[in-house]
């Protein structure tokens, strides 16, 4: 099995490894938004990708010297890795910001200071609109746990709103974002297995937003808002409320 | 116009493991023939480094040869007495990896060859179980959708040969480089990228009648 993907498919195949650059990645996006068979394809390969980092990723609860080994793995070409994965955050992106015309934004690769207020803004422009409803803490907590594997309990407050759960290119291509509401002010959530953050997001460009980041247990989160406090992570526990 | 402002909440905070880190080993030597470089003298302890610093890489071909995750620790414990007895005896490679590498498909492939005449075996060459890997799902659990594809996925992996999935797996789930996996497992770049680019190929082919649910 050594011969390549013919030339028709050999588009798709770079494109889904991250391949591609520039025009072509441009050229490639544009490709596979007209071609319903092609974002089929990224998806699946996206979820199969997932599926085989779950049975195969090294020392995952056996041998606590794995963590070491992966840390003397070369962790190469970051960016054209996240571009597979980012296919389907991209996809999932286009279909709730057809209209807002954010398809591009987010299928340029933003570099890292940019992403959490490229994502921000996307979500503020796309209409806060969920691609999962979320309105309550028991969905909420199933949510993650069916998404990130981890029980993840969120404590009601006042003047707190869930609206729902969405994906966006932050940790990774296909991060998950809490879409929330504290007093009717937007807030965004990114939620990530922390061994995918290779280094934590640098501070957003946008003077008027304000990042809280926080680990629990084995995910990391970022809330991203205009408020001047973080109102959603402090309501956040790996232990049932009592 | 880095006015952004940002918090870290303390508590629960920890040092993330950095991402860019190289793979120095795998450095050494590289004019040489993969897996044959001269031979180098090694204390154990200076062997036992290496090792832990590769396991990464030695752990997922071992489950690449065996096909299942829970096998694996035993044969890297087998391929690391067997390459500790080697460097005793000056015969560690310059090219250590590769030289590693080898040694853990060896000891795979006698595994296996090992189960087939015990009868454990199915027809397939590769004994794909699910229930090996179940064994080490993550202790957060998995959904039955994910259980269940998951299944699918290891046995549409099972018609894939060894090789393209040591280069799958090294790529998907180590994120390596075409260039690193080509060197760690003595082929050329090419090979490796075209061994990537059919097996996901065909998984997507196997998987695709069975996908349900796409958004």
């Amino acid at each position: 099995m050594t011969g390549g993907p013919d030339s028709e498919t050999l588009w798709l195949e770079q494109y889904l490894d991250g391949q591609l650059e520039g025009e072509a990645a441009v050229r490639a996006a544009a490709r596979m938004r007209e071609d319903a068979y092609a974002r089929m394809q990224a998806v699946l390969q996206a979820r199969i990708d997932e599926s085989l980092r779950r049975l195969f990723e090294p020392g995952a609860g056996r041998t606590p010297s794995g963590e070491v080994a992966k840390a003397g793995v070369r962790r190469s070409a970051p960016r054209a890795l996240r571009w597979p994965l980012r296919t389907v955050g991209a996809l999932a992106a286009s279909v709730a910001l057809a209209a807002g015309g954010a398809w591009l934004a987010l299928s340029f690769r933003p570099p890292d200071a940019d992403r959490l207020t490229l994502l921000y803004q996307v979500q503020m422009r796309a209409g806060f609109v969920p691609r999962d409803a979320c309105t309550d803490a028991e969905a909420f907590t199933q949510w993650v746990r069916r998404q990130l594997g981890q029980r993840v309990y969120i404590r009601p407050a006042p003047g707190v709103e869930l609206v729902g759960w969405t994906y966006g290119h932050a940790i990774t291509p296909y991060s998950r974002v809490l879409l929330a509401r504290v007093d009717q002010t937007p807030v965004v959530v990114v939620a990530d297995l922390a061994r995918r953050e290779h280094r934590p997001l640098p501070d957003p460009q946008d003077p008027a937003l304000r990042v809280t980041r926080r680990r629990l247990g084995m995910l990391v989160l970022y809330e991203i808002s205009t408020l001047p406090q973080p109102r959603i992570l402090p309501l956040l526990s790996d232990e049932p409320p009592q | 116009m880095f006015g952004g402002q940002r918090d870290t909440s303390e508590g629960d905070e920890t040092e993330v493991v950095g991402g860019e880190a190289s793979l120095p080993l795998l450095t050494q030597g590289q004019d040489s023939e993969p897996g044959q470089g001269v031979n180098v003298p090694m204390t154990p302890g200076e062997f036992a480094a290496r090792f832990e610093a590769s396991r990464g890489v030695l752990w997922t071909v071992a489950a690449a040869v065996l096909g299942n995750a829970s096998e694996a620790d035993d044969v890297l414990q087998d391929a690391a007495t067997i390459g500790l007895q080697k460097a005793a005896a000056g015969q560690a490679a310059s090219d250590f990896v590769p030289w590693l590498v080898g040694i853990v498909r060896n000891v795979a492939r006698n595994q296996l060859r090992q189960r087939r005449r015990r009868g454990a075996l199915s027809v397939d060459p590769v004994h794909l179980d699910a229930s090996h890997s179940d064994s080490r799902a993550p202790a957060t659990g998995r959904s039955p959708e994910e259980r269940e594809f998951d299944q699918r996925v290891l046995e549409a992996l099972a018609t894939l040969d060894a090789t393209a999935r040591e280069c799958l797996l090294l790529r998907t789930v180590l994120e390596m480089s075409y260039r690193d996996i080509a060197a760690v497992l003595g082929i050329p770049v090419g090979t490796a990228m075209s061994h990537v680019f059919r097996a996901r190929q065909r998984l997507r082919g196997l998987l695709s009648e069975e996908q349900r649910d796409v958004p």
